[in-house]
């Protein structure tokens, strides 16, 4: 399934090299329990475009590289474990926490970053 | 804490997860703050709701995972854009959100709610509270016909109208009025030999 993440160019690079970080701390902030979010590419998308993120980011944090989209392939299987009662997967928007799919992401992320890509937004 | 009064029970049912996961959340929580001003905040792994205005000793601890709420705010400031595009972030905002009828608790006509929220790493909390009905003034119209039946429309007026006077069985009608883009239409008729009142506000007994 194409999932995409609207953030920072450095963030995406980040995330592609060392996966997913569910503590990841950004400048001046604290260390969250988050998890890891992304849109279904089809949509549909109730909280926002991704790209209204990245913007976003890149605003707040405008020596990260500008405004991107993370975009993945991940394993149909690893998504259904992060639907859950709150995040069914019509909403669009997939959610990996810690027990609802995270850690299965993290164990083929190898495999997901193979064809993992950034792409710019004008 | 408040235990087991309407405000809770009110509270707790609206967050009990349903099929429609986080969409159907803030779609009860919208319906709910017609009824009740709201602030909720996300602290220390726990979420807490309370009446507007009141003492964070009164809030209401909600079982809901933080990815969750943070899926409502996020939720919330796309609804705001929707109705005024650009008018919030995805991390802060205040704005307006027009609550469908479909979504209003007990029939309520289409309303508007006033939102501010913030969404961060380190923040994340939500005030809703009821701004104004968004058809004509919102006056809620119940009329009490003949044979029992009950008709609650929403309108600015009630107006009466002729009968036509080539007809001396025809006593004439009610009309409820509303303001459909600048102009003044007839919402509903009903004729006057069918109805027993027509009432501003709710028939109780």
């Amino acid at each position: 399934m194409i999932l995409l993440h609207g953030t920072t160019r450095r963030r995406a690079e980040g995330i592609i090299d060392l996966g997913p970080d569910p503590r990841f701390r950004e400048p001046g902030g604290q260390a969250t329990e988050d998890g890891f979010s992304m849109y279904l590419e089809t949509g549909p998308f109730h909280f926002g475009m991704p790209d209204e993120y990245a913007r976003g980011k890149a605003t707040e944090f405008p020596d990260e590289g500008g405004a991107v989209i993370l975009v993945l392939n991940v394993p149909d299987e690893i998504v259904r474990v992060a639907a859950t009662e709150w995040f069914p997967l019509s909403q669009g928007l997939v959610q990996f926490d810690c027990g609802s799919g995270l850690e299965e992401l993290v164990a083929g992320w190898s495999e997901v970053k193979k064809s993992a890509q950034i792409r710019s937004i004008t | 804490m408040i235990h087991f009064t309407p405000f809770a029970e009110r509270v707790r049912k609206a967050f009990e997860p349903t099929p429609r996961g986080v969409i159907g959340l803030v779609d009860d929580l919208l319906g709910l703050c017609r009824v009740h001003r709201l602030r909720i905040d996300f602290q220390d792994s726990h979420c807490y709701v309370r009446p507007l205005g009141t003492d964070a000793q009164d809030s209401i601890d909600v079982p809901l995972p933080k990815s969750a709420f943070r899926a409502v705010l996020a939720r919330i400031a796309a609804l705001c854009n929707e109705l005024q595009p650009d008018s919030v972030t995805p991390y802060r905002g205040e704005g307006e959100i027009v609550v469908p009828s479909s979504i209003s608790v007990d029939g309520n006509p289409p309303s508007t709610c006033y939102v501010s929220f913030v969404n961060t790493s380190s923040d994340q909390r939500l005030e809703l509270r009821f701004s104004r009905n968004s058809v004509g003034d919102g006056n809620r119209f119940t009329v009490l016909l003949r044979d029992k039946r009950t008709v609650t429309v929403y309108g600015h007026a009630l107006q009466y109208i002729r009968g036509m006077a080539s007809n001396p069985h025809d006593s004439g009608s009610y009309g409820i009025l509303s303001r459909v883009g600048g102009a003044e239409v007839v919402i509903a008729f009903f004729r006057v030999s069918e109805v027993t009142g027509v009432f501003s506000g709710d028939i109780r007994e």
